[in-house]
């Protein structure tokens, strides 16, 4: 037990009382220097929100404003890192909140040489400024920034430890390039990855904020090995109103990844192919993922006839042991075909789908 | 007899230094691990910016369920302030556990409501619901109004919501609870980032509303509690959430997601049974059950934890309050490790049965304990014994966990500092420093009385009762009874 004191007393007391007083001090350093900063900070912040409301609302042109700026800079720490973050900041928050100001955002971002530090933020290795580097291209629309972003489209340009990082920065890369590319974003069709349920999210943001037209290639984006793509593809057909590849989207009712599947039975609803009917009814005795029986019964609701509803209120009456929130989108689905069907078979139906027929009525509480 | 206590005495000298040496570099490892989880997360800030979710029409559609008993006077501001959460595709449940005051009358009214023909389904069994109200103003269509028989449980009402609700997504909170606006967005961001394991479950920070400047269910400005409990309590928090927590996230190990604030996959919950009405630590209960289910599925999955302060409750602002809801928690903690006891060291679940059990029957369970053995060696063996006691080397170890603990403390309290500056003011910084070095002696010896309580309440049996959860209120002071 001496020793054990010993080693207590003279290296575990003095080692964290080394870690408590350096927090101690870090905390009161942290707080301090915080407080002189935030003045500045603040100071300038406010400055310059000032100067780009009063510059962009008052009629000027982009000649007038680049001077003005030019001057302004002079009474703000513009040097400083965080300055030039603080103004592209509120470049950013500026294009968002007005209209028809994108273009003039872009020249004084251009005329201040800001890009200048997006670019810098681009080449550090920390991976929060690599993106935050992208984040001003893409939001300020910098297509001369495209050539900076190439490179990271590429696995071989990084030198970060972990693959999940490195899959992460590409994604932002690419998700860049797309909203700065002029060209037809064919290419993607090749994106090596699993694209990540975010990601989707972010390229149909992209691609509705550009009107990017649809790819050439958008059928082989159908046919790819990569069933985010095949995904994505989808969602892009629906927003360009292509529907013109009727038999690839209802193959892929037989896709084995049932999120592909439940894509392609939106689609076809989406886009209004009453051919798919037919498909969608087999499609709904085989299905095993519930959710997806739903998506089929939503699309059905749009595209259905009288052979939807016969089908399913034959399941609904018959099927005992059919799922209720199943049923409940199955009632819903024929109500939206004929309205007046439950009124004239009232005598077919039971308690219950008289009473989920109401809940329908009252509270559309769908939702997959 | 003499004899024995010092054998006694012995056996529980080692037994301590190798339970605190453990202790030590489980923490330290810890410490490590969370300052790593933060700063990852702070890299994917910009991932994924809220307005590309916030914009899209492929939202995934998120319920939030929030029980309400006796709330008339609170609960038009608190249901105004859940519903003006930022977010495209939500709905907002409210439960009306049999309320015993005006609280359905007073939505009623002010929401416009009416009884509607609801299917409902019982995926978890409840006590009865008298009926389901909808608002005729198309402003409130997110609003949905449950009304139950009183199940005694906010775990009850909390299931009637589960079964109310119509997305695949629920938040489960408290009424009381204010939230902040991208709430749901930060929460549902896990659940789309992730794709090689399903995320099953996320939470986020809590912090104390006591002395906080509210208005109308909206936080005005964030202060520093003035009593001394909830100070004590925004210091435990601190570093709960932003140390500990994170830590567990990035072990993917989390067996806590706060009942103020969680957010699950419906299907796993549902699968899992909901929340048990007899549970004293339900939302502990819940996750140990939906981890269960996904390693009996033997799916891959992940319980997120965010670092960021999406909610603020109000906790005990006295010692008798505050003794009570710790009692209860540590009722809960044993009745879960007990409940699921067959999952320790079972190679069925995986990490949860060889780590996170483990770990809080050892460091979390049973330090109350250990502490409690201490005190009674120290003045019940000891003097007996006729061996010199090394007073000095008690001294120096206990000087060590001392500072190691503090040290932790001050850790957090650095974290939070430098990522977030919850506080304006630079005295609340010092303040809070003080406690973190009065905490050991004062607070710490109340949290561990009313475990010790708690476990013995459990181990008494009988029925558990909620009691009463006195509430200061941001205005006035009010009582809840739940």
């Amino acid at each position: 037990m001496e020793h054990v004191e010993e080693i207590t007393r003279f290296y575990v007391v003095p080692i964290l009382l080394f870690f408590f007083f350096g927090f101690f001090v870090l905390l009161i350093l942290a707080r301090f220097f915080y407080n002189v900063r935030k003045k500045r900070i603040e100071n300038a912040e406010n400055k310059i929100i000032a100067f780009l409301i009063d510059n962009f609302t008052s009629g000027y042109s982009i000649e007038e404003i680049i001077a003005n700026s030019k001057t302004f800079i002079k009474t703000i720490p513009f040097r400083r890192s965080w300055c030039k973050d603080a103004f592209i900041k509120e470049l950013i928050i500026l294009k968002n909140d007005l209209t028809n100001v994108d273009n003039e955002v872009l020249q004084l971002y251009k005329a201040l040489e800001l890009h200048k530090r997006s670019i810098k933020l681009i080449n550090y290795y920390n991976v929060y400024n690599k993106r935050l580097g992208f984040f001003h291209f893409q939001e300020l629309e910098y297509h001369e920034g495209l050539k900076y972003v190439t490179p990271y489209l590429k696995t071989g340009k990084m030198r970060l430890s972990s693959n999940r990082r490195k899959q992460k920065i590409i994604s932002n890369a690419y998700i860049t390039y797309l909203s700065l590319t002029n060209k037809p974003i064919d290419f993607f069709v090749n994106f090596p990855f699993k694209v990540l349920e975010a990601d989707v999210h972010k390229i149909i943001d992209v691609l509705h904020h550009n009107k990017t037209k649809i790819p050439r290639n958008i059928e082989e984006w159908l046919k790819s090995k990569n069933d985010s793509i095949v995904r994505i593809g989808l969602k892009i057909m629906v927003y360009h109103n292509y529907n013109a590849s009727p038999k690839l989207i209802i193959n892929l009712f037989n896709a084995e990844n049932k999120m592909v599947r439940l894509e392609a039975i939106n689609s076809v609803a989406e886009l209004y192919m009453v051919e798919a009917e037919e498909p969608l009814l087999e499609l709904f005795t085989k299905e095993t993922s519930n959710r997806n029986k739903k998506g089929i019964s939503r699309a059905l609701a749009i595209i259905g006839s009288e052979k939807t509803v016969n089908q399913f209120a034959e399941i609904i009456t018959l099927d005992k042991t059919l799922n209720k929130e199943l049923k409940l989108y199955m009632i819903k689905t024929i109500e939206e075909i004929d309205d007046n069907y439950f009124s004239l078979n009232q005598e077919v139906f039971d308690s219950e789908i008289i009473l989920m027929r109401k809940h329908i009525q009252t509270h559309n509480a769908l939702s997959i | 007899m003499n004899e024995f206590l010092y054998q006694f005495y012995r056996i529980f000298e080692i037994f301590i230094a190798v339970y605190y040496g453990t202790y030590i570099v489980f923490y330290f490892i810890l410490a490590i691990l969370s300052v790593y989880a933060i700063k990852k997360f702070i890299d994917n800030v910009n991932f994924l910016p809220e307005k590309v979710l916030t914009n899209t029409k492929y939202t995934v559609g998120v319920s939030v369920i929030a029980p309400a008993f006796n709330e008339e006077t609170t609960i038009i501001d608190n249901v105004n302030s859940l519903l003006s959460l930022n977010y495209p595709n939500f709905e907002v449940i409210i439960i009306n556990d049999g309320s015993t005051d005006g609280t359905l009358e007073a939505l009623i009214k002010e929401f416009n409501l009416e009884k509607i023909d609801f299917f409902y389904q019982e995926k978890i069994i409840t006590q009865r619901i008298r009926a389901h109200y909808k608002s005729k103003d198309s402003v409130y269509t997110k609003l949905l109004v449950v009304d139950k028989v009183n199940g005694k449980s906010k775990a009850d009402a909390s299931n009637a919501g589960i079964n109310s609700s119509k997305f695949p997504y629920f938040i489960c909170t408290d009424v009381d609870c204010i939230l902040r606006k991208d709430t749901i967005t930060q929460l549902i961001k896990p659940f789309i980032e992730e794709t090689d394991k399903r995320t099953i479950a996320t939470g986020g920070t809590l912090r104390m509303s006591n002395s906080s400047e509210v208005k109308r269910g909206y936080l005005i400005k964030m202060h520093f509690p003035e009593n001394w409990y909830p100070r004590f309590q925004e210091l435990e928090y601190t570093r709960s959430f932003l140390f500990g927590r994170m830590a567990w996230s990035q072990l993917n190990s989390l067996l806590l997601v706060s009942g103020g604030l969680g957010m699950f996959d419906k299907e796993i919950a549902v699968k899992a049974g909901g929340y048990w009405h007899k549970s004293m630590g339900e939302d502990m209960e819940l996750v140990t059950r939906m981890r269960k289910v996904m390693h009996q599925r033997k799916e891959k999955f992940q319980i997120k934890y965010i670092p960021e302060t999406l909610c603020w409750t109000e906790g005990p602002s006295n010692r008798r309050t505050f003794v009570k809801q710790r009692t209860r928690w540590g009722r809960g903690l044993i009745q879960t490790l007990f409940t699921h006891k067959n999952i320790f060291f079972n190679p069925k679940y995986g990490k949860t049965g060889f780590l996170i059990f483990p770990y809080y029957f050892l460091y979390e369970f049973l330090t109350p304990i250990i502490e409690l053995m201490g005190v009674i060696v120290f003045f019940f063996v000891i003097p007996f014994l006729d061996i010199g006691v090394d007073y000095s080397f008690l001294l120096w170890i206990s000087i060590a966990c001392y500072l190691f603990y503090i040290s932790i403390t001050m850790l957090s309290i650095v974290i939070d500092e430098i990522l977030y500056r919850t506080y304006d003011d630079t005295k609340e910084i010092l303040t809070l420093m003080m406690i973190a070095i009065v905490e050991p002696f004062f607070y710490h010896p109340v949290n561990v009385y009313s475990y010790l309580k708690g476990y013995f309440l459990f181990l008494k049996g009988g029925e558990h009762k909620w009691g009463n959860m006195e509430r200061q209120g941001f205005n006035n002071k009010e009582t809840k009874n739940n």
